[in-house]
């Protein structure tokens, strides 16, 4: 078959989809043009529909809803439509307007868990004794959760008292529940609940009166008590679409399932499922690459359809020699050469990784100690980095001025010991939105200058200046100079990346996005284990988070691994025919 | 889904307030500043309107007088909700039961200025959806004051508003293009020319002007509303200007030109329809076909085509009209009343379909509820009299008592200030009295009406006092004083009650009073031939005179000679002194208390 022929049958099973009275379960590949069908799908719906019903869109993390909106355009689907996370869809039709169960206003305090908690808090006297994030302790019992410890063994050591914390968690806990503060755990679970309780089955039938369709995107990154949410308007007559690819289910922390959505797909007839398999978005040297952290589909070859190709596209093996058992720079510098070559700008091209610090080494930069709690000066510095990095999304500039409103909370001791700043948003009655203007001026006029990311110190007293002059009050020592490990935290903080470098980023941040070109990293310390499963056959999740970050590419898809691990790669590449470009770095 | 009530908080003439609405009319009634207007501006706020253009924003004047709080807040609840529009509204949901939604409206005054309202819904005041309000919208149509100046020339707004109408707005250009002027006319040539030269002239020294007259290059729409104008005429005949015709029709034009927007009542789920005095300028019979119209347009069955707004019209009316009022069933009226509280006054509504009456009294009521009694809606005192000769005599005989009293006063031998003191309180008495309404319930059974003027809630009833002139039930002894007070007393109104009672019939009275001679008179005007009957009459022994009394008037029309009798009292002619009896006097001083 030609490449137009294929192209031509893509999109005549696009067309299918679109068309279809019935709803559909939708299985697509990477770049199959998956978000374009969706939206051009529920327009269809709208335009058919003379009446006052709405499409329900749902989706998975802000990007993606972004994304969609983008695709929307003018033609954004006005109420009673909506398109939103699926959190946000829960939030709203299941709690917002009912209130919790202990009969109050419910409040979405997302960052509930991040509240320190001490037993001696409040107490006069004595030793206090180390605060801990309530997170850390289970929100029904109290008691420790030792899953999340993780290796952090100071923490581990100091919670020897364990009991002692236990009894006070589970009191916050419960007096945050007495308040109406959720958080979003809190928010499902009780959404949850209301979908199977009798007294809200008029509202399921509203939902249901008032949506033509439900179409549910990224569907592979539904638990399975999403799936029951879903199923639950499915049944009360609700038609549910689901668009989503088993081979991009990277949640599996918050217990996203493939095999619980394969059932799912057998409860739609044989008509309604469709698969959508050829890519549109990358190369064919990109896909190709990329099937190898893919399960195999007996005859179903992901086809690339993309038109034009150059000779420098395609896969890389980028092969590194670690630096003290890290990733070195020189990846970051030989992808720039192969971007250099292909005539692309490094601001289309992330370095990615399953965790930003790979990434983060991989174009030179420090990494991010996050166990350690940082200084007002250095967490400022970040912010405003965060803040002014070129090719964040307004999303993330948005979160970087809130996390600065709520450094000003501290600086002007707004906050309470036990409370988090969400918390005190509420107590205080103020909108974020109230300030972000004012606090953009702040951003702008303490950004760093060329010469003070060099010297932190200038840059601190100048902010603390500026500080002084335009607020009234508040504890303005928490800009004085900081020991010496926090200047040199400070001073990579403050760091100006230029527009020649790569942006770095987590894959599962990315997922949804296509750039020209993307370089995702394989720190040394899991290399070897990946290997060993990948000559196994054995597809997992750590294998589709490299597959979701490989296929973020159109034109260039570059993986680097260490040395040690390249021959065996370059065997099993060999065993299943795909072709690459293998560099040294 | 309807309007089912307001709840109003320190908004306007309101302290606190809860308004039940009928799911089709409901009709505002009660004095002037009353709060009609208020409950129709509180929906104003609450809601927006269909025609998308908001004309009512929160202002100071809002905020309750008497009141130390710094906000208003109006909420509406709405029932009757269909499974649709349950899903439209499910952030204004009160309970997961979702049988009704709530929408309020908080506004916060700050420094003397009224601050953006907040919309909050359900029951936990959270924000609602963002488009969830404008599934419900008004069509307001103002109280008429001058329909021919809304609608001249000067002023384009009605014209503009009804071309945006109608006018598909991707039409416009088409439009503006097929009215465009061309201005070519050698007239405007000789204009240029005659006005160029002076201006040439005038201009020369500094920097030459050349003029021309033409139309505007680029008119705008409200260019050429302002241009338009309405011809009014007989449906038969020619139209004219519409400052030539009645001021009766130029308000019904003005009012089509508003329920236009009725129209666009298909695309919402609830339009509330609010009408402001739609009696001004109307004679009775054009106020029946207003009312019938609204009322028509209220119960017009909501086109249930599935998946579509529902196209519900509420309709709400403030009235003054006795006309309008006496036409509606009496469960469609809230009345509006004002009462002392503390230092302020403050509105309360009175529903008319919450007083307890049975549905037999109810419908004796509605149907007794004519032009003349609806007076009753509109509160105050009121006096209760059996039948039309009472009602016709007692303003009469009133009028008199205080002529005669007021020339006493001028007769008198007192102080000159003081005189002019007693002749001011004579006519403040007077006044009062003429305040009052009279209304024959033409029977006796007034319970009903002691119910309805007398029962309330929060201290609110329709009348401030009741007097009511009956006689004894001769059959039953002398139970309905007693029947009548306790009732009063059931309602917690004892003080608000006074019983009158007749000795006898009103021509008895008259006649033991010592009026024989003006009643003779009177008698006579309406049975030239029958001096010798009523002179056999006049001269019976005293008990039997009063059984011939009765029996001579079973023949008579009651009102004929009562109309009779009140010329003769109004003439004040010497041979014919009146004299009140003395139970007419009681009512009369309880009136004008």
């Amino acid at each position: 078959m030609s490449l137009d022929d294929k192209r031509e049958e893509a999109a005549a099973i696009q067309r299918r989809i679109v068309q279809s009275p019935n709803a559909v379960y939708v299985a697509a590949c990477p770049g199959a043009g998956k978000t374009r069908v969706l939206v051009e799908r529920a327009q269809r719906i709208l335009s058919d529909l003379s009446s006052r019903r709405g499409v329900a869109i749902l989706t998975f993390s802000n990007a993606a809803v972004d994304e969609i909106e983008k695709r929307f355009g003018h033609d954004y689907p006005p109420f009673p439509s909506f398109l939103g996370t699926f959190d946000s869809f829960l939030w709203r039709f299941l709690i917002a307007p009912f209130g919790t169960d202990q009969g109050v206003a419910a409040r979405l305090v997302p960052d509930l868990g991040d509240q320190l908690i001490s037993p001696t808090m409040g107490r006069r006297g004595g030793k206090p004794m180390r605060a801990f994030p309530l997170r850390l302790f289970d929100r029904h019992t109290g008691r420790l959760r030792t899953d999340l410890l993780g290796d952090d063994r100071l923490l581990v050591a100091q919670v020897q008292n364990a009991a002692q914390y236990e009894g006070f968690a589970s009191a916050v806990w419960r007096n945050r529940k007495q308040a109406g503060y959720l958080d979003y755990e809190d928010a499902r679970s009780l959404a949850q609940a209301r979908i199977e309780a009798d007294a809200f089955r008029p509202i399921l039938s509203a939902l249901v009166a008032r949506f033509a369709e439900l179409i549910v995107d990224e569907a592979q990154d539904c638990n399975p008590s999403d799936l029951r949410v879903i199923q639950s308007l499915r049944e009360r007559g609700l038609p549910v679409s689901v668009i989503g690819d088993s081979d991009q289910a990277i949640y599996g922390f918050r217990h996203g399932s493939a095999p619980e959505l394969r059932r799912f797909a057998e409860r739609f007839g044989e008509g309604d499922r469709h698969r959508m398999t050829g890519n549109f978005r990358s190369v064919s040297g990109v896909s190709g690459l990329a099937s190898l952290f893919r399960e195999p589909t007996p005859n179903d070859e992901i086809g690339a359809l993309c038109a034009k190709e150059a000779e420098v596209d395609g896969g890389y093996v980028l092969s590194y020699r670690p630096y003290r058992n890290t990733v070195p720079a020189s990846v970051g510098q030989k992808f720039i050469e192969i971007l250099e070559a292909a005539d692309l700008s490094p601001f289309d091209a992330p370095v990615l990784a399953h965790r930003e610090n790979a990434a983060r080494r991989a174009v030179g930069l420090r990494s991010i100690d996050r166990s350690r709690q940082k200084s007002f000066a250095v967490r400022l510095a970040s912010n405003v980095a965060a803040y002014n990095a070129a090719e964040r999304h307004w999303r993330t500039k948005v979160s970087a001025i809130d996390a600065v409103i709520g450094q000003l909370f501290e600086y002007l001791d707004l906050i309470d010991e036990d409370e988090s700043f969400h918390q005190a948003l509420v107590r205080h009655e103020v909108e974020l939105s109230d300030y972000r203007g004012a606090v953009v001026d702040l951003i702008a006029e303490i950004s760093p200058q060329e010469e003070e990311a060099e010297d932190p110190s200038a840059w601190l007293a100048r902010v603390k200046a500026v500080f002084e002059a335009r607020i009234d009050g508040g504890r303005s020592r928490l800009l004085n100079r900081p020991r010496e490990n926090g200047i040199s935290d400070l001073k990579s903080a403050l760091i100006i990346r230029d527009n020649a470098s790569c942006p770095v980023s987590t894959i599962h941040s990315v997922k949804g996005q296509q750039f020209a070109a993307v370089c995702v990293v394989i720190p040394p310390r899991n290399a070897e284990e990946l290997v060993e499963r990948l000559e196994r056959g054995q597809i997992g999740e750590p294998e589709r988070v490299l597959y979701v970050g490989l296929t973020r590419g159109q034109r260039i898809a570059a993986l680097a691994v260490p040395e040690v691990i390249s021959e065996r790669l370059v065997a099993i590449t060999r065993r299943l025919e795909i072709t690459f470009i293998l560099k040294k770095c | 889904m309807y309007l089912e009530k307001l709840e109003i908080e320190n908004f306007r003439s309101f302290a606190k307030a809860t308004i039940p609405l009928n799911e089709n009319l409901t009709v505002l009634v009660g004095e002037n500043n009353g709060g009609k207007s208020n409950v129709i501006e509180a929906i104003r706020l609450l809601t927006p309107p269909a025609s998308g253009r908001v004309d009512r924003y929160c202002e100071l004047e809002d905020l309750h007088r008497f009141t130390d709080q710094k906000s208003f807040s109006i909420a509406g609840r709405f029932s009757g909700l269909s499974a649709a529009q349950q899903g439209d509204l499910i952030s204004l949901l009160s309970d997961p039961a979702a049988t009704s939604a709530q929408l309020k409206l908080t506004c916060t005054v700050e420094e003397g200025v009224a601050k953006r309202p907040r919309f909050t819904g359900g029951a936990h005041d959270t924000q609602p959806e963002q488009g969830a309000r404008e599934r419900i919208r008004h069509v307001y149509l103002p109280a008429l004051r001058d329909a021919q100046f809304a609608l001249s020339s000067g002023n384009p707004t009605r014209k503009l508003a009804l071309l945006r109408h109608v006018i598909p707005s991707a039409d416009h250009d088409a439009f503006r293009g097929a009215l465009q002027r061309t201005g070519t006319h050698a007239g405007l040539g000789q204009v240029k020319e005659a006005v160029s030269k002076e201006l040439a002239d005038l201009t020369s020294g500094v920097r030459e002007q050349a003029a021309e007259l033409g139309f505007s290059e680029n008119e705008q729409l409200i260019d050429i509303a302002r241009d338009l104008r309405f011809r009014l005429g007989d449906a038969d005949g020619d139209a004219s200007e519409i400052a030539l015709s009645g001021l009766g029709f130029a308000n019904l034009l003005y009012m089509a030109t508003i329920i236009v927007e009725l129209e666009r009542a298909q695309e919402s789920d609830l339009t509330l329809f609010l009408v402001e005095e739609p009696e001004a300028h109307l004679h009775p019979h054009l106020q029946m076909s207003v009312l019938d119209f609204l009322q028509e347009r209220a119960q017009k069955p909501a086109e249930t085509v599935p998946g579509m707004p529902a196209g519900k019209i509420q309709v709400i009316v403030a009235s003054h009209s006795p006309n309008l009022t006496s036409w509606a069933s009496s469960s469609n009226l809230i009345a509006l009343r004002t009462v002392q509280a503390g230092q302020g006054k403050q509105s309360k509504p009175l529903p008319l379909s919450k007083i307890d009456l049975t549905p037999k009294e109810r419908r004796k009521i509605d149907r007794y509820l004519d032009v003349t009694r609806a007076a009753l809606l509109f509160g105050g005192r009121c006096l209760l009299v059996e039948g039309i000769a009472e009602a016709i005599l007692l303003p009469v005989i009133a009028n008199r008592m205080f002529e005669e009293a007021i020339a006493r006063i001028k007769e008198s031998e007192v102080d000159e200030p003081e005189k002019t003191d007693r002749i001011r309180a004579e006519q403040i008495r007077k006044k009062k009295f003429r305040g009052s309404t009279f209304v024959p319930i033409d029977g006796v059974d007034f319970e009903p009406y002691i119910k309805m003027m007398l029962s309330g809630s929060d201290g609110v009833r329709l009348a401030d006092q009741v007097i009511l002139i009956t006689d004894e039930d001769a059959g039953a002894g002398t139970t309905r004083k007693a029947s009548y007070e306790k009732l009063a007393d059931d309602l917690n109104a004892a003080d608000q009650l006074e019983v009158v009672l007749s000795a006898d019939t009103l021509e008895v009275d008259l006649f033991e009073a010592g009026n024989a001679a003006i009643m003779k008179a009177a008698y006579l005007k309406l049975h030239e031939r029958s001096e010798v009957k009523w002179d056999e009459m006049a001269a019976l022994e005293s008990d039997a005179h009063k059984a011939r009394i009765r029996e001579i008037f079973k023949s008579t029309r009651k009102g004929d000679f009562a109309q009779e009798l009140a010329a003769l009292i109004e003439d004040r002619a010497e041979e014919h002194p009146f004299a009140p009896p003395e139970y007419l006097t009681r009512a009369i001083e309880a009136a004008c208390r």
